[in-house]
This record gives C-alpha cells, sequence and structure tokens, in this order.
C-alpha cells in the first residue's frame, strides 16, 4: 500500500514560484505529497500557503516552476485541474442570499454529479444541516457555514481536496467531527491538503510542511519534527523554526 | 458546453433576483414608472393653456372665436394684446404660451365663405406643449368657421417632434438603460462577495458561466418588453402598424445587444457600484442624446452623425417608431439588424477576453 501510494504521488511541486509585482509570495518551494494522505500547511500569516493552494487549485497562475496535480500540470490546463478536486477558501464563499439547499443544488450541478437529490441529501445529513435545508445561508453562524463549505467541496467525490483553513472560527465539538470526516476522506483514499494554525489538528496531519517568506523551511511527520528539532510539542517546533525566520 | 451547468447557473441567478427586492424592483418596477413618468410627462398633459388674444377684428364672430378657445379645456384666457409688441412681450414674460391673433377682415371673409387666416403665435421651448396647443387650436378653429386657416407661428423651437413618436422611442430608451443595468451587476457581484473564488474552483467555462447569466435577465427584459409594448397600446394608445414579429425580432435583438454591453462592463469593472454607474452613463447618455429619441440626427454635425451610427440604441428607436407608425421595416431592416447582431458579437468577444476564471489580475 505504502509503495504504491510512493508511486503515484497526488501532487509534485517543483522550484513553484509566485510574485505579485515585486513581491514573492510562494518562493521556489518543492515537494509532493502522496495519494490518501493528510498534509497539512503551517506558518504564519502571509507565508504563503494560501497562494500556494490557490495556484494548486487552477485559479492562480504560477509565475514559474512546475505544479502537477493528479498527472495534471497546473500551468499548461489548470481547468483540467478543476474537475477532480474540490476547493475550500478561506474566506466563506457560498451565497448568502441562497438556501443551504440551493447552495448544494447549485453546486452539485456546476459539477454534474448523479442523482443530485440523494446527494444533496447526503452532504446535508453529513453536515448535520438535517432539517435546516430551507434556511437562508447568510443567517448561519460560522460553524454551520463551514460544516456547509466542506459538505459542498466533498459532494462531487474529489480525489484531491484542499481546505484553507477550514476550522477558523469553528467550536471544538465541531472541528473534531471535521477532523473525522477529513480522516475518513482519506481512509477512502482521497488525498487531503490542509492548512491550519492549530497545532493540535497539525498532529492530525500525516506530513507537515511550515512556511516561513514563501519558502518551505520544514517538512516531515509531526513525530520527525520534533526529533528533529528536538523540541516535545509541534507548538515549540513552529515558534522555534519561524521565530528563527524572524531573528535573522 | 455543459447545459446541465448553464441551468444551474440561470437558476441561481433568478434565485437572486428573486431574494433581492432592489433587483426586482429595477428589472420590473423602474421600467414601467419610467414609461409612466415620461409618457404623461412628455405627451398628454395639455389642459388650461394660458392664452393670449389680440382681436383686430373685435366682431360678434371673432368673439365667439375667442370664446370657442376660453371655454375649452385646453385653454383659458391669459390676457389681451393691442399690439403686436404686446404679443411678444406676453409671450417672453411666460404669461402665455400661446397668442391667438385675428385680423381685422375675419368676420368678413367668413360672412362670404371666403378663406380667413387666424394666427397662434406659440412659445416652442416646451415643444411638447406647444405642439399639443397648436393641435387643439387648429381643431377649435376649423369647428368654429369651416373656411377658416390657421397660420402658425411658433417662437423659441421651431422644429418640433410628431406625437407618437415619443412613445415607441421611450420604450427603446428605456430597455436600453434597464437591460444594460440589469447585468451590470452580475459579475461583479461575484467577485464581491468573494463568491467568485469558489466557482472558478468548479470545471464551469467561460461560455456557461456568460449564457448562464445572460438568460435569466433575457427573460426579464422581454418580460420588460411586452409589458411597455401592452401601455404603449392600451394606456396610451399608439397605434402598432407594423407586424408584430417584426416588433418582436429586432426587440429581442436589440435586448441580447444591451445585455451584453451590461455583462462586459459588469466584467470590466471591479465593484458592483462602479459597474452599474459605467451602464447608466454608457447606455443612458448616448441613448437619449445621440439617438434621435430627443434631437434629430440629420441636424446633427457630421462627425457627430457618424458617432450616432455606433449606437445600437439609434437603431431600435428608429427601428420601434418605423414599425409602430410607419408599419414598415423602413428602408433597410436587415442592415440595422445585421449592425445588431455584429455589435453583440463583438462585445461577446471582449467580454470572453476580458473574463478570466482565475485570482491573477484581482
Amino acid at each position: 500500500m505504502l509503495e504504491n501510494k510512493q508511486e503515484q504521488p497526488a501532487v509534485i511541486i517543483e522550484h513553484l514560484t509566485k510574485k505579485f509585482g515585486d513581491f514573492t509570495a510562494v518562493d521556489d518551494i518543492s515537494f509532493t505529497v502522496n495519494k490518501g494522505e493528510i498534509f497539512g500547511f503551517l506558518g504564519a500569516n502571509g507565508a504563503g500557503k494560501s497562494t500556494t493552494i490557490r495556484m494548486l487549485c487552477g485559479i492562480l497562475k504560477p509565475t514559474s516552476g512546475r505544479g502537477i496535480v493528479g498527472g495534471v500540470d497546473i500551468s499548461k490546463t489548470p481547468e483540467k485541474v478543476k474537475a477532480f478536486i474540490g476547493y475550500m477558501s478561506q474566506k466563506f464563499s457560498l451565497y448568502d442570499d441562497l438556501t443551504i439547499e440551493e447552495n448544494l443544488n447549485f453546486f452539485a450541478g456546476i459539477y454534474g454529479v448523479r442523482n443530485r437529490k440523494e446527494a444533496v441529501k447526503k452532504a446535508i445529513k453529513s453536515a448535520d444541516l438535517t432539517g435546516k435545508e430551507k434556511k437562508i445561508t447568510g443567517s448561519l453562524p460560522v460553524g454551520w457555514k463551514q460544516r456547509l463549505s466542506l459538505a459542498s467541496a466533498v459532494m462531487h467525490g474529489p480525489s484531491i481536496l484542499f481546505l484553507d483553513e477550514p476550522t477558523s472560527g469553528v467550536d471544538p465539538i465541531t472541528r473534531r467531527k471535521f477532523w473525522e470526516t477529513i480522516r475518513k476522506l482519506a481512509e477512502d483514499g482521497t488525498t487531503v491538503f490542509v492548512t491550519t494554525h492549530y497545532m493540535m489538528e497539525a498532529e492530525y496531519c500525516d506530513r507537515l510542511s511550515i512556511m516561513r517568506a514563501g519558502k518551505v523551511i520544514a517538512i516531515g511527520s509531526p513525530n520527525k519534527l520534533k526529533q528533529n528539532n528536538k523540541k516535545d510539542s509541534l507548538e515549540d517546533v513552529f515558534v522555534s523554526l519561524v521565530q528563527k525566520g524572524v531573528d535573522q | 458546453m455543459n447545459r446541465q451547468r448553464i441551468k444551474a447557473i440561470a437558476k441561481k441567478e433568478i434565485t437572486h433576483v428573486i431574494r433581492d427586492p432592489r433587483s426586482l424592483g429595477m428589472g420590473l418596477a423602474i421600467p414601467v414608472l419610467l414609461l409612466v413618468l415620461f409618457g404623461y410627462g412628455l405627451s398628454l398633459n395639455v389642459d388650461n393653456v394660458p392664452l393670449a388674444v389680440w382681436d383686430q377684428s373685435n366682431t360678434v364672430t371673432s368673439r365667439d372665436l375667442i370664446r370657442d378657445f376660453t371655454n375649452s379645456e385646453a385653454f383659458q384666457a391669459a390676457g389681451v394684446c393691442h399690439s403686436q409688441r404686446d404679443t411678444e412681450e406676453i409671450i417672453q414674460s411666460g404669461q402665455a404660451i400661446a397668442v391667438l391673433v385675428i385680423p381685422p377682415d375675419f368676420a368678413e371673409k367668413t360672412a362670404r365663405q371666403e378663406p380667413a387666416t387666424v394666427q397662434l403665435l406659440v412659445d416652442g421651448s416646451d415643444s411638447n406643449t406647444a405642439r399639443l396647443s397648436i393641435m387643439y387650436a387648429d381643431g377649435i378653429t376649423k369647428n368654429a368657421a369651416q373656411t377658416a386657416a390657421m397660420s402658425i407661428i411658433t417662437a423659441y423651437n421651431p422644429a418640433m417632434d410628431t406625437t407618437w413618436s415619443i412613445i415607441p422611442g421611450l420604450i427603446a430608451i428605456i430597455l436600453n438603460v434597464i437591460a444594460a443595468m440589469l447585468t451590470s451587476l452580475c459579475v461583479a457581484r461575484e467577485w464581491e462577495n468573494g463568491t467568485m473564488e469558489q466557482l472558478i474552483s468548479t470545471p464551469m467555462r467561460k461560455g456557461e458561466f456568460l449564457i448562464g447569466k445572460l438568460v435569466p435577465y433575457y427573460i426579464i427584459g422581454v418580460i420588460d418588453l411586452i409589458i411597455a409594448v401592452l401601455m404603449a397600446l392600451f394606456l396610451f394608445g399608439v397605434p402598432l402598424n407594423g407586424s408584430l414579429p417584426a416588433l418582436a425580432g429586432v426587440s429581442g435583438m436589440f435586448i441580447f445587444t444591451t445585455l451584453s454591453v451590461g455583462i462586459l462592463i459588469s466584467t470590466a469593472a471591479q465593484s458592483q457600484l462602479l459597474a452599474s454607474q459605467l451602464a447608466l452613463v454608457i447606455t443612458f447618455l448616448p441613448g437619449f442624446i445621440l439617438s434621435g429619441f430627443v434631437y434629430d440626427i440629420k441636424a446633427m454635425p457630421a462627425v457627430v452623425i457618424a458617432i450616432t451610427k455606433l449606437i445600437p440604441a439609434t437603431y431600435f428607436v428608429s427601428l420601434l417608431r418605423t414599425i409602430f407608425l410607419k408599419g414598415t421595416w423602413g428602408m433597410a431592416p436587415t442592415k440595422e439588424l445585421l449592425f445588431l447582431t455584429l455589435f453583440a458579437a463583438v462585445i461577446l468577444a471582449m467580454t470572453m477576453k476580458k473574463l478570466k476564471l482565475n485570482l491573477d489580475g484581482r
């Protein structure tokens, strides 16, 4: 199983760079993510996590370097990537004036989901929103919105899922449920790419990468990162690595 | 092109419109309101026009004629003149809008069944009131004396429109603005609300996006057209001398053209506010001033005439007038339809080029 995973990585990144004018948001990063892996992305705000995810989703063009997602080159044919990925952006971006059900129906239609009624029903159930289908999305609490976003992002059964801070502003119980869902998806073979600020969540990841000022400064499993840096907790690892950058 | 995807987008867009009373109001109520306001404001409300009289005849016959004028609902007595200067001064002061001048030989000529001429001096600065006053005055004079003719002198604004040309032109102007306003928000809104980021992460294509966006507003545009035409026929009594299919065909194409302009503006502008203001300025000003609705194109300088030929509303105003009033398609209707089609094609090509399904440049 492990061998098979490493044969065909879900994501291959080589010297990927993104510049906005003079500012280099992502600076020559390279790594691979295996199939079915939960890959965590840590870093201070503005370190380049969201920019990397956006490039991998095909909605931001790399300035240079190469990114292969599910065997597709993100620079050459970004529209092909979009067919088999799911994306949950950092900012809530479903329609506030539609109901829960209408939002899901819409994205099911866009993705051409089969048995749409069933799929939408299942998504509502998985987000724990049964009985609230007709509620207008804009009036929902943050936690419900995030649950709806996640349900919407996985409804079409993507093979690679990109989650940009999916649990920010979410209560601990919902957060735990989120991670149960993520783990279940990974067990079923979905590759999950997730950014977070919570070290507790980072512990759940198979592997982590830590970004600072557009560069990947550490990569490995949570345990390996702790060993390499001789720290007891991920938080200490994170703070010491990011602090180094500030001292330099 | 995935039809299911287009359907999903169109359905979502309709839901947005239904949920938002403002856009529904803009789409359906404002056209009706504009048509009523401008329709009545520009064409029908002429009563009690202040009329001064210079009675040079001073006979029973002439006084009868004056009584006919002042007893009518259209006019009310507003003074007596005794000289040419009087008539000019009374109009200049605004005390009277029209002056009826009855020549000394009026009674004699009418008695002898000879053609007699009375003169109506009209303040043409309000061309609409002037035009209607003349119509009424003409009718009253002919009623009073079969042989009498009216000679009309219009002060300030000699060129005047004909009555019914206003409503068909007005329909064109209103559809022009409303259609562009409708679509002007629909792309900018997605960017402004951040929903575009989710949309562009899906396999949706540009063409599907644009068609899905256009369809709902096209339906609204057609409903507006139907309401406007019904109002023209039954509320304002404008005759429809041309064929209904001709009207539907030309209007259908025009609505599409203007919706395209709106969607290009919405794609190019970064915010909804900017987009709606641009849509208003770009469609309303040229449509109102240069389309021939208010000012006669023939009277414009050559350069300006050339510009009017690039404005879709110009073709629509003239085509609607032709279809409603003349009952023909005009000299070469295919040419106009071809222009509208070509215009829409160019605009949509520009929109496709401008529309980016990624975050670069944002």
